[in-house]
């Protein structure tokens, strides 16, 4: 399909956008911004194509960054390993809780959701003895055989490489046959369940699939920042998130890193103004939500490219 | 036996403010099929305005009232402005919405009445009274009388007024209301407001036993969301029955297992219900419809 | 191939179904009809494992199949069409008819991530065909189409073309010229005619007695959930009961 121009446009961005950046802090926020979008894009298969509602997601994002946290300073394994524990736990957690999380439906599923990742956050509060408990802990150094990348720019390739091949999974998912299955369970369960669609199946997979995309950028955030608290699988947390791809657009891969972006740097610009920022914050989603309910991308990809657009 | 009964009493005492919370999830969702995340908000108004109220020289029972005042039109705004405008919209659209207007009204919050932490004078006294070695605060009580003359009165309003039985009309079926000359919107505006005041008052009764705080409405409202889930979502008495289990489990379970684990226990419990029974305790279990 | 046996539904007070022996015959026409409220979309959603009968059973092949799930039941060889239109509006025409093909890809999650060469050549087979499928409902102009922006004729055919792409051995389809104008229940009945061409068993529950007649060898006429009558079309055409209960006053008069 038409995925590759935009795959191969987002990859000349990514790597121009270092040498048209002035300084490191902008680098720092668009770093922040990339990680967000990691986990972002994972959301939006769930909740944008296959239409299942998660409220909890930092819970998976807050295994990864503690895998990497807890695994390499108390446990002693390598950064990679520890990176990658956290992915296979928050899979097999995901996989887990699927089937009778995922049978939910509407305001259900949003509880379940919700009730599974304030679960998690409580945990990794209350477990001080492996994570520091409220205050945090530090985090060692990511180092991949003997390189360790450090400094805002070798940051940026790090975390951009990783945005562009979850950008590439995703796409392929999406115009995959699973991927017109999640759709389709999104669009109709009868329809899909009438041809063979076993949408358990399904929403689990693409549940598990969101889970790990979560932990790895969990993982990265861990190693880029160097600390953790529990505020990073807290519910706010997993509502920024859920913010990020609905702002952005659902159904949008576009939309989940537009989304990203607008939502990491809006409370940096607006952080001076103490109480304010949340003001602007919760209006700007009430206005953004009342005017373009399906978001920023689609709506605006529908106003001026016609609407066959579909980044 | 004392122990238990103290756990009992504060089991009692904190659910009653659940139910009130999970009352206002329950009247919004069967009005409108919303949840509105930002009922956290309204108990947190609830208490926060009292104090400053009271602090400000007014009489308590007029703190209070100012209270139930300030959040009922936060209800009513928060539904003309930005619920009627989206009101076809997706689940999580509106989900989003309320949760805007959430930290909205936490931001103004916290600009008007700062961070600190506040605590509201008990209506009447401090003295403890013992029944059977445990110790009862009279603000307890309270707590327990307001809350069931809330219950009464919504019974009341539902069985016996007009703008009552609409709204029931309108959660059991939207069009048929509207052929029958229902007016969705003042339906819809009545439920936020009734929330509104609901939580109010939930909060103005729970200001003296635990602080209050901007950001206090959060936990609470979400321990609302799961006592109304608990008790099958749109169900009056299964809001009420939801909020009391959920206030015993959390009082037995901080007494007798963990009180770290305290905060997760509605959260593990409404995750076992929903396992076992997708629409909670008391939700209908109707057919879908191809 | 298909048999019903004792086959009855209950929601809560409504007996909806009740006692219904019926049997299918692979390779013919067959049509359920009855007044509103008869049962018969009941009838189709327990065959397709929407619902779970409450008495009696389904068999396939011989075999109990009552209860099984929608998608097993579809890799079983039955699809279907809905009353109320279940198209997935933010998926091209094409992409829906694909859609019907799914039992036929492969769906592995790690192949659908990178996209292997397999998967995409499968992909490719599956789009042509269901472009032919849209070729043979007549719907071919639509295919790049998105559903939600096309006409209601359209899409009633998209649901047929969508549940051909199953390869089915039953086709249900609920009724499909509700809605329709004349010349369009014309071709529908051309469309049904050849579709039992391919040697699949159709059956179809309508309200047009025309194209009910036209199309069907056998009719199944239920009321109030109960078999009223079964036979040829002409049998239940001249049936007294059927004619007091169904046909009546069109035909009395």
């Amino acid at each position: 399909m038409a995925r590759w121009p935009w795959l191969t446009g987002f990859a000349l961005l990514l790597a121009a956008l270092p040498w048209a950046v002035p300084n490191a802090y902008l680098l720092d926020v668009i770093n922040r911004i990339g990680i967000n979008a990691i986990a972002v894009i994972g959301l939006n298969l769930v909740m944008g194509y296959a239409g299942q509602v998660s409220l909890g997601h930092a819970g998976f994002f807050g295994i990864g960054a503690y895998a990497s946290a807890v695994l390499t300073s108390r446990y002693g394994w390598p950064p990679l390993a520890a990176l990658a524990g956290g992915m296979a736990g928050a899979g097999a957690l995901a996989f887990a809780v699927a089937r009778p999380i995922l049978r939910l439906k509407g305001h259900y599923l949003a509880m379940a959701t919700l009730g599974l990742g304030i679960i998690l956050s409580i945990v990794i509060t209350n477990e001080a003895g492996f994570t520091g408990g409220p205050d945090g802990m530090p985090v060692d150094a990511l180092s991949v055989a003997g390189f360790s990348p450090s400094g805002e720019r070798q940051w940026y390739f790090v975390i951009a490489v990783c945005l562009w091949c979850a950008a590439w999974l995703a796409g392929n998912l999406v115009d995959s046959p699973m991927g017109r299955a999640l759709r389709a369970l999104h669009g109709s369960e009868p329809a899909a369940r009438s041809v063979g669609v076993d949408t358990a199946r399904y929403k689990a997979r693409v549940f598990v699939i969101a889970a790990v995309l979560a932990s790895l950028s969990g993982s990265l955030f861990a190693h880029y920042v160097g600390f953790v608290t529990p505020q990073v699988a807290s519910f706010m947390h997993s509502i920024e998130l859920v913010t990020m791809a609905v702002v952005g657009g659902l159904a949008s891969i576009g939309g989940s890193v537009a989304g990203a972006a607008l939502l990491t740097v809006l409370p940096q610009a607006l952080a001076e103004f103490e109480g304010w920022e949340m003001v602007a914050f919760g209006a700007l989603l009430i206005l953004v939500m009342v005017l373009m309910p399906r978001g920023l991308v689609p709506t605006l990809a529908r106003r001026f490219g016609g609407a066959r657009a579909r980044a | 036996m004392a122990e238990f009964l103290q756990f009992l009493f504060s089991g009692v005492t904190s659910g009653s403010i659940y139910a009130l919370a999970a009352l206002g999830f329950a009247i919004i969702f069967n009005a409108s099929g919303v949840i509105n995340f930002a009922q956290g908000e309204f108990i947190m108004l609830g208490g926060m305005v009292s104090v400053f109220l009271a602090a400000a020289g007014l009489a308590l029972p007029f703190a209070v009232l100012g209270a139930v005042l300030v959040a009922v039109v936060a209800g009513l705004v928060l539904e003309k402005a930005a619920i009627e405008p989206a009101r076809s919209a997706e689940t999580v659209t509106l989900i989003i919405i309320t949760i805007g207007a959430s930290i909205l009204i936490q931001g103004v919050a916290q600009i008007v009445f700062g961070k600190g932490q506040h605590a509201l004078r008990p209506f009447s006294g401090e003295a403890p009274i013992v029944i059977g070695g445990a110790s009862l605060l009279p603000q307890s009580l309270w707590v327990l009388g307001v809350s069931a003359l809330m219950v009464a009165g919504l019974w009341l309003f539902f069985n016996r007024t007009l703008p009552g039985k609409a709204m029931l009309a309108v959660s059991a079926n939207r069009l048929g209301a509207e052929l029958v000359g229902i007016d969705i919107r003042r339906t819809w505006l009545t439920a936020f407001g009734l929330s509104g005041a609901l939580g109010a008052v939930a909060g103005a009764l729970a200001a003296p036993i635990t602080m209050t705080s901007y950001d206090a409405g959060l936990m609470l409202g979400l321990k609302g969301f799961v006592a109304a889930t608990l008790g099958g979502l749109g169900s009056g008495l299964g809001a009420v029955a939801g909020g009391l289990i959920l206030g015993l489990l959390e009082a037995m379970t901080a007494g007798y297992v963990s009180s770290a684990y305290k905060d997760a226990v509605p959260f593990v419990a409404i995750l076992l219900v929903l396992f076992f029974l997708p629409r909670g305790l008391f939700g209908s279990r109707a057919a879908e419809r191809v | 191939m298909l048999a019903l046996e004792g086959v009855g539904m209950r929601f809560g007070g409504v007996q909806a179904l009740a006692g219904v022996d019926w049997r299918v015959d692979a390779g013919r026409v067959h049509a359920v009809i009855g007044p509103n409220g008869a049962g018969k979309t009941t009838l189709f959603n327990v065959i397709t494992g929407v619902y779970r009968p409450t008495q009696g059973c389904v068999l396939l092949d011989g075999q109990d199949v009552s209860g099984l799930p929608p998608d097993r039941l579809a890799a079983r060889g039955l699809a279907r069409t809905f009353q109320n239109l279940q198209v997935v509006g933010a998926m091209s025409a094409e992409e829906n008819v694909m859609l019907g093909a799914h039992l036929c890809l492969s769906q592995g999650t790690l192949a659908s991530l990178l996209h292997l060469p397999g998967l995409r050549r499968a992909d490719r087979e599956c789009r042509a065909e269901a472009l032919e499928w849209l070729r043979f409902t007549g719907i071919a102009e639509y295919a790049g189409r998105l559903a939600e922006a096309m006409p209601y004729g359209a899409l009633k055919r998209l649901e047929i073309a969508r549940a051909m792409a199953a390869r089915p051995r039953v086709l249900f389809l609920d009724e499909p010229a509700a809605g329709l104008n004349q010349s369009e229940k014309l071709a529908m009945r051309e469309l049904i005619l050849a579709i039992a061409d391919k040697g699949i068993t159709v059956v179809l529950v309508e309200h047009d007695m025309k194209l009910v007649m036209g199309v069907s060898e056998h009719i199944l006429v239920l009321d109030y959930g109960r078999k009223l009558a079964e036979g040829a079309a002409a049998e239940v055409r001249a049936n007294p009961e059927v004619i007091a209960a169904y046909l009546g006053e069109a035909e009395a008069h």
